[in-house]
């Protein structure tokens, strides 16, 4: 029965000490108490360098209130797992992005103790970085012959108007529009790339909102006859031409909504159109492809703000878009400007 | 007498579409690749610069900065143009009197000329 048990516990250390991962146990004060042989590997310490020593200690300054952050909610969730991603320094002084797993055991008398798994993942990160950069970069690169397109398309369109051709004028006009949803397109990835790089930076700046509304309506309006006011909308609403848009101020919050009379949205697809990618899959209706981004770009801008977003709407009726922005302090009426 | 626009663009495609757009809005244009000349103070003085932000080699912003510094053009219009979203705040802070995002509206960047200009 004991060598038995021996075996067992050689063969979960024999585990344990040639996992990639790094494996840290500290105890309920945050110190320490065992380290796994991979943190040679992957930060440069011996395991007695790090052993007794406290929670924070090799964590990047900027990260600290998460690491933090995830053991007081360990402590007050034992046998839960919380996940979280920070910096840990390198012997070398570098800083390596980690992919956190903790877990709390100290009810478990086998290991009395908080367990934290870390993932090094550096090169992934830094790997997306890149894609990152890279799509940046390529969107705005893109954007100058674009650019060049819609003008000569817009020259064209005026030289056909002159000469009384307006058959050729119409299909330069269209080749317009498409150009115009390319941009839209090519804007997106953009913003997407700002979003998940390096965050966007929001700028404290105060201004008009209703004026601002205006300028953008103005802006839209100018790429549509059909519609009354908003070209994006466009896609969803063709058959219906009026789009409102209000603001109003309610107990210090801004609301701005943007409502359509198209095809709406069915029910089942409300809880994700504000995630990454999603696109809605009707296939009885004939609906326009995007990147499945606009919705999602707008939430994170609104949501860095503390403000909120929502959508409601009702299938062949339309639907209505909603933000609302918190008054910043001691400002009124101001709000954050990106 | 026809006013004059100094254009510094490094793309030739957007170049030869500037020289369309504003010849024919009856505009006198003038185009550089780089902004060497305008640093250098060797240009003609037009009674406006649109200014591109990417050129081989410097940032548009700090031309529109230096030419807002010398006293010979601080009151000639300056219009940014560029394909970066943040053109807006970078052009404000440089001191230009406007800016537009590529790709552009023809007729919406043609009355933005005639209101500075």
């Amino acid at each position: 029965m004991d060598v038995r048990v021996q075996e067992s516990e050689e063969r979960f250390r024999l585990l344990i000490q040639n996992a990639f991962d790094i494996i840290v146990i500290f105890d309920a004060n945050g110190i320490a108490k065992y380290v796994s042989p991979s943190i040679k590997n992957i930060l440069g310490y011996e395991p007695a360098e790090r052993t007794g020593k406290s929670l924070l200690i090799n964590t990047h300054p900027d990260d600290r209130n998460i690491k933090e952050g995830m053991f007081t909610k360990a402590l007050q969730l034992p046998g839960k797992n919380i996940r979280g991603e920070f910096r840990l320094r390198h012997k070398d002084e570098s800083f390596h992005t980690m992919d956190v797993v903790c877990l709390n055991l100290l009810n478990d008398p086998r290991i009395q103790g908080i367990v934290f798994n870390y993932r090094d993942i550096t090169d992934r990160k830094m790997l997306e970085q890149q894609k990152d950069d890279f799509i940046g970069i390529a969107s705005h690169e893109l954007k100058t012959p674009v650019s060049s397109i819609k003008a000569y398309a817009q020259i064209l369109q005026e030289k056909f108007v002159e000469e009384g051709n307006q058959d050729s004028a119409e299909l330069a006009s269209k080749m317009n529009g498409q150009i115009d949803r390319l941009t839209t397109l090519i804007n997106d990835l953009l913003d997407f790339t700002r979003i998940e790089g390096s965050g966007l930076n929001l700028r404290r700046e105060e201004y008009d909102l209703n004026e601002m509304i205006k300028q953008v309506t103005d802006e839209m309006q100018r790429t549509t006859k059909k519609h009354k006011l908003d070209v994006k909308l466009d896609k969803y609403s063709p058959d219906a031409d009026k789009i409102t848009i209000t603001s109003k101020v309610k107990a210090g919050n801004t609301t701005v909504c943007v409502e359509d009379f198209g095809i709406g949205i069915a029910k089942e697809a409300m809880d994700r159109i504000f995630d990454k990618f999603y696109r809605v899959h009707d296939p009885t209706i004939n609906t326009f492809p995007g990147l499945g981004l606009g919705l999602y770009i707008a939430s994170e801008i609104i949501k860095r703000q503390n403000g909120k977003i929502w959508a409601t709407s009702t299938k062949n009726k339309g639907s209505k878009f909603c933000f609302s922005l918190p008054p910043v302090e001691g400002l009124g009426k101001k709000l954050f400007h990106y | 007498m026809k006013k004059k626009i100094l254009i510094t663009e490094d793309d030739p495609g957007l170049q030869d579409i500037f020289k369309i757009i504003f010849e024919k809005a009856g505009y006198d244009v003038e185009i550089i690749s780089n902004g060497n000349p305008l640093l250098k103070n060797e240009f003609n003085t037009p009674h406006l610069f649109l200014l591109d932000k990417q050129l081989s080699g410097m940032d548009g912003i700090e031309i529109c900065k230096h030419l807002k510094k010398q006293k010979k053009t601080q009151d000639i219009p300056v219009i940014m143009i560029s394909a970066n979203p943040s053109i807006g705040v970078m052009a404000e802070d440089a001191g230009a009197n406007a800016y537009i995002e590529k790709p552009f509206e023809k007729n919406y960047l043609l009355k933005m000329v005639e209101e500075y200009i």
